[in-house]
Parts: C-alpha cells; sequence; structure tokens
C-alpha cells in the first residue's frame, strides 16, 4: 500500500509531530510505502527515510497579507499538490495536523480515499481552542454563538480565517475519515455535524521499552531525597502553566518543578508569574528541548502533571509518562480522562482546581509506594492500550476500509470526475473499524 | 517547489527512541529535467545576473554534454555564450513587446528545452518574462532559480496579477463579511457539550 502524508509541520515540534514521525516510522517498518509533502519553511530538512516533497505555502491559506497573491499562491499550490498526487497514485491520502482547505480541495479533486487527524478543535473553531474569550470552555458547536459571543475581532484576517474554516470544514464533511484521539473529541465532531460514520477512534501510541530496562532507567536518574515534578508543553494558555504555578502553592513537599516548553508566551507571561509567585528557586525551565532528551526527565520525574484547561485532544505528554513508570497528575477535560484512571494511574483534578491540584501532586511526592504503583498501572494501561502495534493494527484497518469502500471525496461540489476506486482482493469490505465510544 | 522526491536511504527500521528526524541532507537538484536522449536543443533566456546564468548553463552542460544551445535576452556579448546562437533583445527587458521582432525567428528553431534563469527563488517579477517564455515553442520548459532550485515552468505561477484586478480582488474582501456572517448566523448554537452541569467559569489567570 502506498500513503501520501500531507503535513504543516515537518520537524520536531510538539505532540502531533512527534506521532506524525512515529506513524511514519510504524508504516515502514511493516512494509507500507510513505511519501511526505510539507512546507520547506516548516521542515527541518531531508530526512532521507522516504520520498519528501516540500512546497511552499502549504500551511495556511492567508499567509501572505495580499488576497490577490494569495489566490495566486493557492492556485499554484492546488497545482503542485495534484502533480504530486499524480506521480504517487497513493493508495490513501493521510493529512496531518493540516489547516489549508485549499490542500485540502487538491486532494480531494484526486479522487483517493482520504483520512484526517484531528489533533486541535481547529476544524470547527474560528479561535483554535474552543476557548470563549473569558477562557472558560466553550461549550456551543461553530455558528451563530460565535458570534453571539464574541469570538470574532471581524479583521480582515479574521474573516479570512472564517472563510477558510468554513471551506476546510465543507470539504471536511463530504466522505473524509477524520481519526479521532479520544472520546471527547468524538462527542465535539458529532456535535459539529460529522457523522458517526466518518469518525474512526484511534487513540495515540507511543513507543514502549522492556520493564526491566525501564525500572533500571528510573532508578539511574532518580536520587533519593530529590523529588521532581514535570510539565511538557508549549507555553501557551491553554496548556494550563499558570494552574500549575499556583498549585505548586499548596505543594507541601520539598521539590523541583521542571518546565520542558517553549514559545515566547513563556517570556510574556509565565516567567513574570514565577517570579512574583517566589518560585524561582523551586522551578527549573528547559527551552525547546529535543525528544531523546525529555524522555530522560520522564524517567527522571516523580510525578508528571497535565495541566490543561481547553479540550485536551489526547495529550500524548500522559502515555509517554506512563511508559517511563511516571504517575500523572492532570485535569479533567478532553482525551486526558481517557488515559487517566483516577487513583489507579495518577489523580484527576477539576479544572483550575488548584488547591486539588496541589495536594494531589502532593500526595505522589510523600508516598513513593503509590507513585510506583500508580506509575506501574500506567505503563501496563500503555502496554494493553496504546503501543504501535495497536496503533498499527486500528491505522491500517481504517486504510484498508477506506480503499476497499472506495471511501474517496464527492465531488459533485466540486465539479471533478471522481475516480473509482477498485476493492482489493482479500481485504475486508465493509464493517466499521471504528470504536464508538 | 521540486516535484523529484530525494532517494530514500537505507531504512534503519522503527527507531521510536532516537528522533534524528531532522537531518538536513544536501540539496539535489534532480527535478524534472526530460532524459539526456530527448534533447537536442536548448534555449536559455539570460534573465537574471550572469553568474546565476553560468550556474544554470553548467547543470545543462553537465546533465546535456552534446546539446546545441541558443541564448535569448540582453547583454550577450559574453565569453559565457560564444559557440552558442544568440537572440538579442534590442531592449532593456525581456518583454513580450522587445521579444517581438525576433518571434519568427525563434519560432523557426523549435527547441527540446527552455529554460527561464530567476535573480531569486520567487516569481515577484517575472511576468512578462514569463509571457515572452509561453510564446517560445519548447517541448519542456524549466525555471532556474537563485539558490539552484530547479522547476517546472507554469505561467500561472508568474502571472502577476494586474493593479486594477488586484485592487478589485482585494476590494472584494468586503463580501466575505456578509458571506461569513450570514453562515455563522445560520448555523444554530444548539446542542451544546458538555452539558451545563460541567460549566465552570475560567478564573482571571492573565491580567
Amino acid at each position: 500500500m502506498r500513503v501520501l502524508h500531507v503535513c504543516s509541520f515537518y520537524r520536531p515540534l510538539g505532540g502531533a509531530e512527534k506521532l506524525l514521525f512515529d506513524v511514519l516510522d510504524l508504516l515502514e517498518s511493516h512494509g507500507i510505502e510513505n511519501a511526505v509533502v510539507a512546507p520547506e519553511a516548516q521542515s527541518g530538512g531531508r530526512t532521507g527515510r522516504r520520498r519528501e516533497y516540500f512546497v511552499d505555502y502549504l500551511e495556511y491559506p492567508f499567509s501572505r497579507a495580499d488576497l490577490s497573491t494569495a489566490i495566486r499562491d493557492n492556485r499554484r499550490l492546488v497545482r503542485i499538490i495534484r502533480a504530486i498526487v499524480d506521480k504517487e497514485r497513493p493508495d490513501v491520502i493521510h493529512l496531518h495536523n493540516q489547516q489549508n482547505p485549499f490542500v485540502y480541495h487538491a486532494c480531494a479533486s484526486a479522487g483517493i480515499p482520504m483520512v484526517r487527524n484531528v489533533h486541535d478543535p481547529r476544524l470547527y473553531c474560528p479561535t483554535h481552542w474552543r476557548l470563549l474569550p473569558d477562557r472558560s470552555l466553550c461549550p456551543y458547536p461553530v455558528g451563530r454563538a460565535c458570534v453571539r459571543e464574541g469570538c470574532l475581532d471581524w479583521t480582515p484576517g479574521t474573516v479570512k480565517h472564517v472563510a477558510a474554516l468554513i471551506f476546510g470544514r465543507h470539504l471536511s464533511l463530504k466522505n473524509t475519515t477524520l481519526i479521532i484521539e479520544s472520546q471527547e473529541s468524538y462527542r465535539l465532531a458529532l456535535q459539529n455535524g460529522y457523522r458517526e460514520e466518518q469518525l474512526c477512534l484511534i487513540p495515540n501510541f507511543t513507543t514502549l521499552r522492556p520493564l526491566d530496562e525501564e525500572l533500571a532507567e528510573k532508578e539511574r536518574h532518580q536520587k533519593p531525597g530529590q523529588k521532581n515534578v514535570l510539565f511538557v508543553g508549549r507555553a501557551s494558555y491553554e496548556k494550563g502553566l499558570h494552574l500549575l504555578l499556583r498549585a505548586m502553592a499548596h505543594v507541601r513537599s520539598d521539590c523541583s518543578l521542571h518546565l520542558l516548553t517553549a514559545g515566547d508566551y513563556f517570556e510574556r507571561s509565565v516567567e513574570p508569574l514565577i517570579r512574583s509567585l517566589g518560585l524561582t528557586s523551586r522551578v527549573h525551565v528547559k527551552l525547546g528541548t529535543g525528544y531523546a532528551e525529555t524522555a530522560r526527565y520522564y524517567s527522571l520525574a516523580d510525578v508528571v502533571v497535565v495541566p490543561s484547561v481547553w479540550f485536551e485532544t489526547f495529550c500524548l505528554v500522559g502515555i509517554e509518562a506512563f511508559s517511563h513508570l511516571t504517575p500523572v497528575v492532570g485535569t479533567r477535560t478532553g482525551g486526558i480522562s481517557d488515559w487517566c484512571v483516577d487513583g489507579e494511574t495518577g489523580f484527576l483534578v477539576d479544572l483550575y482546581d488548584e488547591a486539588g491540584m496541589g495536594q494531589a501532586i502532593d500526595r505522589l511526592l510523600t508516598n513513593p509506594e503509590m507513585a510506583r504503583q500508580f506509575g506501574l498501572n500506567g505503563y501496563r494501561s500503555v502496554e494493553q492500550h496504546y503501543t504501535g502495534n495497536i496503533y498499527f493494527e486500528r491505522l491500517s484497518a481504517l486504510y484498508e476500509r477506506v480503499v476497499a469502500n472506495g471511501e474517496g471525496p464527492s465531488h459533485r461540489h466540486l465539479g471533478v470526475a471522481r475516480r473509482a476506486v477498485q476493492p482489493r482482493p482479500g481485504v475486508p469490505g465493509g464493517g466499521t473499524q471504528a470504536e464508538g465510544p | 517547489m521540486e516535484l523529484t522526491p530525494s532517494p530514500v536511504n537505507v531504512s534503519s527500521g522503527v527507531d521510536g527512541s532516537s528522533r534524528e528526524v531532522a537531518t538536513p541532507l544536501p540539496y539535489e537538484p534532480s527535478p524534472w529535467f526530460p532524459p539526456a536522449d530527448c534533447v537536442r536543443t536548448i534555449l536559455v533566456l539570460r534573465t537574471a545576473p550572469l553568474e546565476q546564468v553560468r550556474l544554470a548553463i553548467e547543470e545543462l552542460r553537465q546533465r546535456y554534454p552534446d546539446v546545441r544551445f541558443a541564448v535569448l535576452g540582453t547583454g550577450l556579448d559574453h565569453g559565457l555564450f560564444d559557440g552558442m546562437e544568440k537572440f538579442a533583445i534590442r531592449e532593456r527587458w525581456v518583454t513580450p513587446r522587445s521579444y517581438a521582432p525576433l518571434r519568427r525567428q525563434v519560432e523557426l528553431h523549435p527547441f527540446d528545452l527552455a529554460v527561464v534563469c530567476l535573480n531569486s527563488d520567487h516569481v515577484v517579477g517575472y511576468g512578462r518574462v514569463s509571457q515572452v517564455m509561453r510564446r517560445i515553442p519548447a517541448r519542456v520548459k524549466l525555471g532556474a532559480g537563485y539558490t539552484g532550485r530547479w522547476f517546472e515552468w507554469g505561467h500561472p505561477d508568474f502571472s502577476e496579477v494586474p493593479l486594477v484586478f488586484r485592487w478589485a480582488i482585494n476590494a472584494s474582501l468586503v463580501l466575505l463579511y456578509p458571506l461569513v456572517a450570514i453562515y455563522l448566523l445560520l448555523r444554530p448554537a444548539r446542542p451544546v457539550y458538555p452539558p451545563r452541569d460541567r460549566w465552570r467559569s475560567a478564573p482571571r489567570y492573565e491580567p
């Protein structure tokens, strides 16, 4: 099978990109042939592991201010993408974290089955993170509430952005299968008009080393008498760094807080808060940490905190922590409750509950035996639900299903003839592989 | 814009722990060149500084050693173009108007490959050159960029929107306002999710 992956970022950046590279490696190890299309400006260079095409202006439809230039660039982009699709003739097109509807349109016009990862609510939220202007969770579908709640500032940039969202949503509603990572995301997609049969719940995965190796690694990194709390994620409001820092005031144990983060939001907002809360001696910040270095921190940590204050679509950090035998304290929101079982693999606290979060961290720091057991439980849960093999089974079943069913996009609305996709011998014809919530 | 993929190195298998995913490899200019046995004549448009044109010609000579070259443009009195058939533009710029007197002559020699040399990797400012390129009879047409990037020429990439149209298109942005507003207002604000008992107001974390 040949799969053409289209992504907006082709360099180590965050969880979505880590998943992308892991998925590519995973598919190739199972004999699936990959090709990648990525924007040159957002790629770290050629990897040489697969066929790679670098195309300009792929990420956003209106990255250039002038509308006529943007239209010209996007027309050109559509032509290039079509040429690549014609050249590669993939069985499936897999869109990752791709926000440009013109790319979607170009892929759709090829009539090849498409699947798309949903890493965030940008398909159905003009503010990206589904937060209302007062930063509380938005309960509304895309529609008149966006106007009523004041989510749009009606600048030309916003209007172009919303127009792109509407175009992208319209295209994605037409027979594209969305890969949904958590049950909460599944419900949000349903709320926003996506049909159940076009949603496929495939939770993320992480690589898992043998237990004895992980135990030895943990022992090697952890020092007696030193307690470490870890946060991994971008410095931005929705990731909840403010909540975590305030929760630290409720942590009685002597411990260090390590923040592995990146982004100018850190300097703008988080750093002043660390100073104003008097946490400078307790907090250690590392900006722009690579994946390998992050893995070392997971082993070092006694507890990993996921303080997100938005509908977290999955949060890979949680299962990565489990794979390094580290328990998690997380907020009860989005996909976090899918993998974090309260009182078994960590603790779940209510949104914005600073005291509750501090106490949960404290409980794990003061009770090493409980932390060890939670970490072990987490490792077992990854082993049972979130390994590469399980992910591959689900993803390959989805690929086979969309190819066998010819679930290419419908093009009547585009006026483009659709290429018939013939069922392949030996491939099960129907039956959804999706696991509904 | 490169449509030829890089060669695939020997795979090291699944390596989830090592994240050497972004090791830059040297650039390989190997895109849409036609096979050597299909190319006998090449026309180069001298529409970039001499040094860049020289790099492009060197690349072409390497790929097509026995080919016959022709060059079109201004400032052709240079050793680089010795032995080439010259179509000298008498005016300052290569435009459809300055090309018009040469058109008949060029059409007498259909080329296998035509190459437009660019002063950058962007196509801005090459709209009229592209109009000339469109009139040139050649089976394959390529562009040679500033950084050594080669790409397939396509007129829509170069066509610059005339100022009036550009103004009109940008002004049409105002039409998006009512369209976006109508779309959003016609869509319902129900159902809500999560249910009301899970709603909580966010504290003011930021000033």
